[in-house]
């Protein structure tokens, strides 16, 4: 047994951080799985035919020894809508049980990359081939049979096909990615690399569950190693309680790759030259070499992996006319974590082994003895050997220096927190960071309005005399006049509530202005103030009694306005109740009527705007104070401008007062257009300051 | 006569005879436990130890054929000496004068 299998490189992942990676990713249902949360499935072709879950927990299982997973999501207060029956307060479990999977990541790679058959993948449930379950309480199974007795189905019948039809919609679902925090690039024509981000393995050789906590990836990082491993011989998972992944190389892959290099990059550091150019000893390359200080040369350097620590043996020689010196050196070190990053210190410092032949008595010895003999020499050659080792494993992990939890580290996300050494593993420890596990939604109600003008009908025509816009002593916008035709409107408001995590059918109260709508049709009266276009620009205000109609259905109101009482806005208020009696009510503004609407003509919209832009102009080239007037881009909205005009009102610019006069015209303009879309734009008017 | 490490007493009274007899003095200093070391520790001291007696002559060239060799100092010599574990660095001497200027 062994912790890698024999593998070059293995990721293992903890169950609880692998279903926190699910629910995060939305890979299952296209969105995020925090409980509690809310999802329609199919239940059939017909689109009519649907099951409204309300998932309260969310579950992963895995299966020891196989790449096998299940995944549970737990359900109350749901409903099924099946050929035209609706089944209320369903609760129970669905489990989909499937394979673990090396997948495609979406974002494709150069055409040449991929050419060669290199890609980037991650972790991800092959769903094509799922097997769901679906366990439903043994309340929800009354409750079908009493429902569907009158259809010809048994229970048993009903849960069978509902459990088939969600099997055949997850296998459409095809292979899933996992989030793509778990990132690697296989490149199966070459070594891999491990510094290299994300992580370049020739293969990833399989994924699967070693035991009830852990899931594991192996994968081979150098061409001649294909083959070998064998993931029968894994031994118990590395991972501890608490730890969400661990990334661990083989001490060949830390050798290769991170020791060797730095050893490299060190000497050459020293020696002022291209690493490239350096010829390593032996374990690090062939039988060569490298001189270092005062004339010692590095014979050999033997880096191996310890319990807990780092093993670097050093064999070294020096040599004179009259002398040959030869030695040895152990030394251990140890990783740590600081401020997000890896840091080395030696842990024994071994004193080196020397023997000194010496042929004859020379002035020569004198500093060989000195630095041989008496450990100067010992310092010097760890510094040489050691040196760039802390820089390049701390290189594997590149914390920000503003903040040492923003680690660039091959995985988005992770958050490494320790170092680990086995005698057969160089291992990384982290966490995944900022993934949520739960939602905090609660039960609501909103209201989504459409205003639509069911008729129109023509009061009267006039002339607005357009004054233009003059600002220190410039004509900004030329004086025109504009005919306008007043507009009586018939209005329609169609409030349609959305509920959330509420079982469906939800039943509806509404009450508009305060006064409840108790019968399916009827008229209520409210006081309010009204606003009428003309005179134009200012307008007139009016506080008055206005008399909306309303219609009442199952899912939505309807709520008319007489045209004769002008411009408002009125409240609306709706509680929402499901069938398991839970109640939501609430209140939104912001929906209005226009009855008396002024339509110009003679290019008055265009002509407003192309002002609009000359004032800007004009503005730009003054100096105001930006802290009081901030900058004002594209097409502002009203509240924008009322904004504006106010910060250049409090500026004191002369001319202000033209510019107030075609932003009141202007936004006068916008307030007297019908709301197009939903209550959240209708928000947005208000009638302030005008 | 004996010396304590067991050795003859031998005196030599010219470099010349020192010289002459290198093998004999490469041999005792090889038999001397940490012999290598104390040489250069002390090396009058370690030819002592050898029993090895330079006259004033032969002493006089001595240190002036090798004036880097440490003769006086007795504190590494001694410690070296008094320890009892193994010397993790060794000198095995294999010759003292160089035969090329001959």
């Amino acid at each position: 047994m062994s912790l890698l299998a024999g593998f070059d490189f293995m990721l293992e992942i903890d169950r609880g951080a692998a279903l926190k990676l699910i629910k995060n990713s939305g890979a299952v249902l296209g969105r995020p799985l925090l409980p509690p949360f809310e999802v329609s499935l199919p239940l059939g072709a017909n689109t009519s035919d649907n099951v409204h879950l309300i998932v309260q927990d969310v579950t992963l299982d895995l299966n020891p020894g196989s790449p096998r997973i299940s995944l549970g999501f737990e359900f109350r207060n749901s409903t099924a809508f099946v050929q035209g029956l609706t089944v209320p307060r369903l609760s129970g479990q669905i489990f989909i049980r499937a394979d673990l999977k090396i997948v495609p990541l979406a974002r494709a790679r150069s055409f040449q990359q991929v050419s060669q058959g290199v890609r980037d993948v991650t972790v991800g449930i092959n769903l094509r081939a799922c097997e769901v379950g679906l366990f439903l309480s043994e309340t929800s199974k009354d409750r079908i049979r009493r429902l569907i007795a009158n259809i010809g189905l048994t229970e048993e019948d009903f849960e069978r096909q509902a459990k088939d039809r969600l099997q055949q919609f997850f296998r459409s679902l095809g292979d899933v990615a996992v989030g793509n925090s778990l990132r690697f690039r296989l490149d199966p024509n070459r070594d891999g690399d491990i510094l290299e981000k994300p992580i370049r393995l020739t293969t990833i050789v399989d994924i699967r569950c070693v035991d009830h906590e852990t899931i594991v990836v192996f994968g081979t990082m150098f061409k001649p190693n294909l083959g070998k491993g064998d993931i029968a011989d894994k031994a118990p998972a590395l991972r501890r309680p608490g730890q969400d992944l661990v990334v661990s190389i083989s001490s060949e892959v830390f050798n290769r790759q991170v020791f060797c290099p730095s050893f490299a990059a060190n000497i050459a550091s020293k020696k002022k030259v291209d690493p490239q150019s350096i010829t390593l000893p032996s374990a690090c390359g062939g039988a060569n070499e490298v001189e270092v200080e005062g004339g010692v040369k590095i014979t050999r350097i033997t880096p191996t992996l310890g319990a807990g620590h780092l093993n670097v043996d050093l064999e070294f020689k020096q040599s004179g006319p009259c002398y040959e010196a030869r030695g040895k050196t152990h030394n251990e070190f140890v990783f740590s974590m600081k401020d997000g990053r890896i840091v080395i210190s030696q842990s024994v410092a071994g004193q080196p082994d020397i023997d000194i032949d010496v042929d004859f008595i020379c002035k020569f010895l004198l500093g060989a003895i000195d630095a041989l003999l008496f450990g100067f020499a010992h310092g010097v050659i760890v510094s040489w050997a050691i040196g760039e080792l802390a820089q390049l494993v701390g290189g594997l992990i590149e914390a920000s220096p503003q903040d040492p939890q923003q680690q660039n580290f091959t995985f988005p996300g992770v958050v490494f927190e320790a170092v680990g050494v086995q005698p057969e593993a160089f291992s990384l420890i982290g966490r995944f960071d900022g993934l949520a596990s739960a939602s905090d939604t609660q039960p609501d109600v909103t209201i989504e309005a459409t205003l639509n003008t069911l008729s129109t009908e023509t009061a009267g025509v006039g002339i607005y005399h357009y004054p233009g816009v003059q600002a220190q002593g410039q004509q900004i916008c030329p004086p025109k006049d504009f005919h306008y035709l007043e507009a009586l409107q018939s209005q329609a408001m169609t409030l349609v509530p959305q509920t959330q995590l509420m079982g469906l059918p939800a039943t509806f109260t509404w009450k508009v202005e305060g006064i409840a709508l108790n019968a399916p049709t009827g008229s209520i009266s409210s006081n309010v103030l009204a606003r009428y276009p003309q005179p134009y620009p200012k307008g007139t205000a009016v506080n008055q009694a206005v008399t909306l109609d309303y219609q009442v259905f199952d899912d939505r109101v309807i709520v008319l306005n007489r045209p004769a009482d002008g411009n408002y806005y009125f409240l609306v208020e709706v509680t929402a109740t499901d069938p398991e009696g839970t109640s939501v009510t609430t209140k939104m503004g912001g929906f209005g009527f226009i009855g008396d609407d002024l339509k110009f003509s003679d290019g008055f919209e265009d002509a407003m705007k192309q002002c609009a832009i000359s004032i800007r102009g004009h503005m730009s080239k003054l100096r105001f104070a930006p802290q009081r007037v901030p900058p004002i881009m594209g097409d502002p909205g009203p509240e924008e401008v009322a904004t504006y005009i106010e910060a250049i009102v409090e500026d004191g610019i002369e001319g202000v007062d033209s510019v107030l006069a075609h932003a009141a015209i202007a936004f006068n303009n916008s307030f007297r257009q019908p709301i197009r879309a939903t209550p959240s734009e209708g928000v947005v008017i208000r009638t302030k300051g005008i | 006569m004996k010396t304590t490490c067991g050795f003859e007493a031998r005196r030599f009274d010219t470099f010349e005879e020192l010289v002459a007899n290198e093998r004999l003095l490469i041999g005792r200093i090889a038999q001397t436990p940490n012999g290598g070391k104390l040489f250069f520790s002390n090396a009058i001291r370690l030819l002592e130890l050898i029993g090895v007696e330079l006259g004033p002559e032969a002493r006089r060239r001595f240190e002036e054929e090798f004036p880097f060799l440490e003769t006086t100092s007795c504190a590494a010599f001694d410690a070296i000496r008094a320890s009892s574990l193994t010397q993790q660095s060794r000198v095995r001497i294999r010759g003292l004068f160089d035969r090329r200027k001959k």
